[in-house]
């Protein structure tokens, strides 16, 4: 009797003991830093402007380094647009906090039923931009526009992605969850 | 009688402290307060330290110096079974139907098989000790079956909710909540992400017997940053008296169209081991607000523990081993995932969810993904003069993945891979001597520490850290007569070291923080009918990790959150005074008034500049320290219409500002009225031995005092919602086990309504009426015994 005894004793704190075991097993990496490397941020916007007339493009940076949180902007360029002029345009995604930096854009076209990018001037500023793409739904996307540029005035431009799923995307900037608000500087002169 | 047989009494006690407490029963019916008196059959003397059990609400004290305990609120005329413990080996049970406020007198005889007693009855007034201290008994548990750990706390008057939509839950008591309360599953503290505003208790209601707030000396036995309360949840002690036999809680929901299911075993050998394993699944769908469903709110949630417990032949030794784990995935919802603030003012000037996709199980992103894994061994020494040493060591696991909604960009489509990732583990020891003086003065005297590591991946939010704690204790308890005292001290040191520290930039990479808390009650009973409960005391809380490194996004709320290196630990100075009338059996009165200093009081501080990010510009928010007065005050009131009909009232409110500009404090909850008229009657000799029906309605006003510059939308208007509930108790005539159903209808007109704790109020409703059912099922299972030749 005294041995059946003891063998249940031990049997059961083995028993708890093993689940308590397994339960730790999960941590036995000792690592202290933060691993921020396995998703990719959105760091920098890129604006391309072309001239059709004069065959010149310029390109101009908002840049992020660490994504949202951590430290300022780095770097936001100014607008600098000709008058009375149309400028064809394409927009650009990019993780700079990766080497090499890592193209959103290729993303956002494979799910571009789910994307819309938007241009909203600041009032006071002559300037309209017109969305050239569409996705599969006949809908506009808004990685390629059209910038026509009015008479001479000064303000800003926001460009804003949003990420618009579960079939919410109707070709306004409304719906959806923001991914990209940033404001270029714009003069035209 | 025997008097060689005169030998030291021992009384067993597992895992359970003597608090002396002012019980705020949440139950609806007529009560009668049941104290015991235990007398010494040989010498005529009352007899201190016997053990008195009630398994029904999971009741189980020891009588004091003067053999006499306040053994609880009872519903009248309901049968009330309690078993004496004497000696260690046998029990002495009874049963009895009280009507009025009881004492009942039990004479045990020492020898190990003559036990003896005497049932007097007489009336007693509300003997209602001190300290602030409430309770959850396992009858509101058992009703609350369908619902969360936070769910069932807000019973007490004084505690309200502070929610993330309909699924997440947490609690706050008199205006503190998170970093300021701490929570117990049996004596280990709770190791896990409590700081966030939307972190629910990892911890599952079912296999719970008891929920306890404690404030003021006792709580300083188990935290001293705890200025809110701690909150106790006690698991049933393992028995080793009874046979194989368990516990069937099933239950189901209209909202949500949801379920619960769980199931307890437990069985002992030889009165010397005994066993327990339980397991329960929750799981719900979308939930529904009166004119749309909530898109991703399902919930699923299992729990399980298994433990084992052995004493020695003379029960002065007990060893006890467990093994818990709670698991838990909560969808949030999908159009509360915003990502800057034109988002959120999109939302709110919408109203309504855009997605409305219908009922589903589904739990989609945005979610919640969290495991947490608790162990623990308990070792108790019970010494002949009725004085116990013990000794705890946890282990616990949390594991918190949270999925925004969308998929991080650039992942493999087929891995579901968390945005932010956070695992804590975390060790902890105590030491604690429950003791007396010449059985006058009680208490305990111990010490404990935690050491911990947290490390984090994904998002930005918070670093790996490291962090220990140590501390020490004592609280003491004196009584004579009408007159009663109690003390308590506790120091603790906490040291904190941030792996993330940007050395270069001299960021400090450790940080030290030290601070004694005190208390003193005291209770003073002039007359039968009338009793004043004062208390004084401070909480030192060092600066908790969120309020010290946050930096990033929160993204339900759109507000840039920073955390602020230099703070300082945080003094929370605090009275308060109660006074107790309870005139005749017809009416209880209550007030309880309270007073908070707050030095150094942490606080999230809304800045003039916003934040620039590639989201866009969000609102920034920094943590800061200033000295803040937090007062209030919890009122109820109980009349007794006839014998089975009673009205009870409770009204709740706290008020705070800053003390230097005079601001509110965010995040408080408006003052609550909750009023309900109850029948109660009980049955003797019939099948349906209980019924309960009452119907409630409970005010919320309008939260008016806060800063329109902090909110991104005004709060809510007062809503007011009605709830039912029937509840009838069947008694098994072989066994003494009671079945317990409960149908309960919550917000009974389907009324649309916005909490301001809710911090999902700005994207939708509140969910719409909800009818539940649950039973509960005690059950003995016989085995058959077969007998060699």
């Amino acid at each position: 009797m005294k041995l059946k005894f003891k063998t249940l004793f031990l049997a059961t704190t083995l028993a708890v003991a093993f689940g308590s075991l397994s339960s730790c097993s999960k941590d036995d990496d000792d690592d202290h830093d933060h691993d921020h490397n396995e998703q990719e941020l959105i760091t920098t916007v890129e604006l391309t402007l072309v001239d059709t007339a004069f065959n010149v493009s310029e390109t101009y940076v908002w840049k992020d380094e660490d994504g949202e949180g951590g430290n300022a902007p780095s770097r936001i360029d100014t607008l600098k647009l000709p008058a009375n002029r149309n400028l064809v345009g394409s927009v650009k995604f990019y993780d700079d906090s990766k080497t090499p930096r890592e193209d959103i854009t290729e993303e956002i076209i494979e799910e571009a039923n789910e994307h819309f990018v938007g241009y909203t001037p600041s009032g006071g500023l002559n300037l309209s931009v017109d969305v050239t793409d569409r996705d599969g739904n006949n809908l506009p996307i808004g990685l390629a526009n059209v910038f026509r540029p009015g008479s001479e005035s000064a303000g800003s431009i926001k460009i804003t992605l949003k990420h618009q799923t579960d079939g919410v995307k109707d070709g306004t900037i409304t719906p959806g969850e923001t991914d990209v608000e940033v404001d270029f500087p714009v003069e035209i002169r | 009688m025997e008097t060689e047989n005169k030998t030291h009494m021992r009384i067993l006690i597992i895992v359970l402290w003597l608090f002396l407490g002012l019980t705020l029963n949440a139950q609806n019916c007529p009560k009668a307060s049941i104290t015991i008196l235990v007398i010494d059959e040989d010498t005529k003397l009352p007899l201190p330290f016997a053990r008195i059990t009630n398994t029904d609400k999971g009741i189980i004290k020891k009588t004091d110096a003067n053999g006499r305990v306040l053994f609880g609120e009872f519903c009248a005329n309901s049968a009330v079974d309690i078993i004496a413990t004497h000696f260690g080996c046998d029990t002495f049970r009874l049963t009895f139907n009280a009507t009025n406020d009881t004492l009942i007198s039990i004479v045990l005889a020492h020898h190990t098989h003559e036990l003896a007693s005497t049932l007097i009855t007489e009336t007693e007034p509300h003997n209602a000790d001190m300290l602030q201290k409430s309770v959850i008994d396992r009858r509101e548990i058992q009703k609350k079956s369908n619902g969360s750990f936070s769910e069932a706390l807000d019973e007490i008057a004084g505690v309200s909710l502070m929610r993330t939509g309909g699924t997440i839950q947490k609690p706050v008591i008199r205006g503190f909540h998170s970093n300021r309360i701490a929570l117990f599953s049996n004596l280990i503290r709770l190791e896990s992400q409590s700081w966030g505003q939307d972190h629910a208790p990892e911890m599952g209601l079912f296999g719970y017997q008891q929920l306890t707030v404690v404030k003021g000396t006792g709580a300083l036995m188990y935290a001293a940053d705890a200025a809110g309360g701690v909150v106790i949840a006690e698991k049933e002690n393992l028995n080793f008296e009874q046979k194989l036999n368990g516990n069937l809680v099933m239950g189901a929901n209209s909202n949500g169209r949801g379920g619960v299911v769980g199931l307890q075993l437990e069985n002992s050998y030889k009165n010397q081991l005994a066993f327990r394993a339980n397991a329960s699944v929750r799981r719900q769908g979308n939930l529904k607000s009166p004119n749309y469903y909530l898109n991703n709110t399902g919930l699923s949630e299992k729990t399980y523990e298994l433990g084992v417990a052995y004493q020695n032949k003379n029960k002065t030794f007990f060893v006890e081993l467990l093994n818990t784990g709670y698991f838990s995935d909560f969808g949030v919802l999908s159009s509360a995932h915003i990502g800057n603030l034109t988002d959120l003012n999109n939302a709110i000037a919408r109203g309504e969810p855009l997605e409305q996709n219908g009922f589903s199980y589904d739990i989609e992103r945005p979610k919640q993904d969290i495991a947490h894994y608790l162990n623990s061994i308990t070792l108790k020494k019970l010494f002949e003069n009725h004085t116990d040493l013990s000794f705890t060591f946890g282990y616990q696991y949390n594991e918190r993945l949270e999925f925004d909604k969308h998929r991080p960009r650039g992942s493999d489509r087929s891995v579901e891979i968390a945005e932010f990732q956070m695992r804590l583990t975390s060790y902890q020891a105590q030491l604690n001597y429950h003791h007396h003086i010449k059985e006058k003065i009680i208490g305990n005297i111990g010490i404990s520490s935690t050491i911990q590591n947290n490390r984090t991946s994904g998002r930005l939010f918070l670093p790996t850290y490291e962090r220990e704690v140590y501390s020490a204790y004592i609280t003491e308890t004196y009584q004579k007569q009408n007159f009663q005292i109690e003390y308590g001290s506790r120091y603790d040191w906490y040291s904190l070291r941030d792996f993330e520290a940007d050395l270069e930039k001299g960021e400090q990479q450790n940080f030290n923080f030290g601070g004694l808390s005190n208390n003193l009650s005291l209770s003073y009973k002039p007359y039968s009918w009338f009793k004043i409960l004062n208390t004084y005391g401070n909480s030192v809380r060092q600066p908790g990790v969120n309020e010290l490194f946050s930096n990033g996004v929160h993204h339900g709320v759109a507000a840039y959150e920073q955390g602020n290196r230099d703070l300082k630990t945080e003094n929370i100075y605090q009275t308060s005074l109660g006074f107790y009338y309870h005139p005749e059996n017809r009416l209880s009165v209550g007030a309880e008034l309270y007073y908070q200093y707050g030095k150094n009081f942490i606080y999230l501080e809304p800045q003039d500049e916003p934040i620039l990010t590639i989201r866009g510009a969000f609102p920034a928010f920094e943590y800061n320290q200033a000295d803040a007065r937090i007062y209030g005050t919890d009122l109820f009131a109980d009349f007794r219409v006839s014998k089975y009909v009673g009205i009870k009232s409770s009204y709740e409110m706290v008020r705070t500002r800053l003390v230097s500009n005079q601001r509110f404090l965010p995040f408080i909850p408006a003052d609550g009225w909750n009023n309900s008229l109850y029948f109660n009657k009980g049955f003797v000799d019939k099948k349906i031995s209980n019924l309960r029906v009452s119907v409630s309605a409970d005010y919320r006003f309008q939260q008016t005092r806060t800063l329109m510059d902090d909110e991104v939308a005004p709060p809510p208007p007062a809503y007011l919602l009605l709830n039912s509930e029937v509840g009838i108790t069947i008694k098994n005539k072989k066994s003494k086990n009671e079945i317990q159903i409960n149908l309960l209808i919550n917000n009974l007109l389907n009324s649309e309504y916005r909490d301001y704790m809710d911090r999902l109020r700005y994207f939708a409703a509140a969910p719409g009426r909800n009818i539940l059912l649950n039973v509960n099922i005690p059950f003995e299972i016989a085995l058959q015994k077969t007998v060699k030749n």
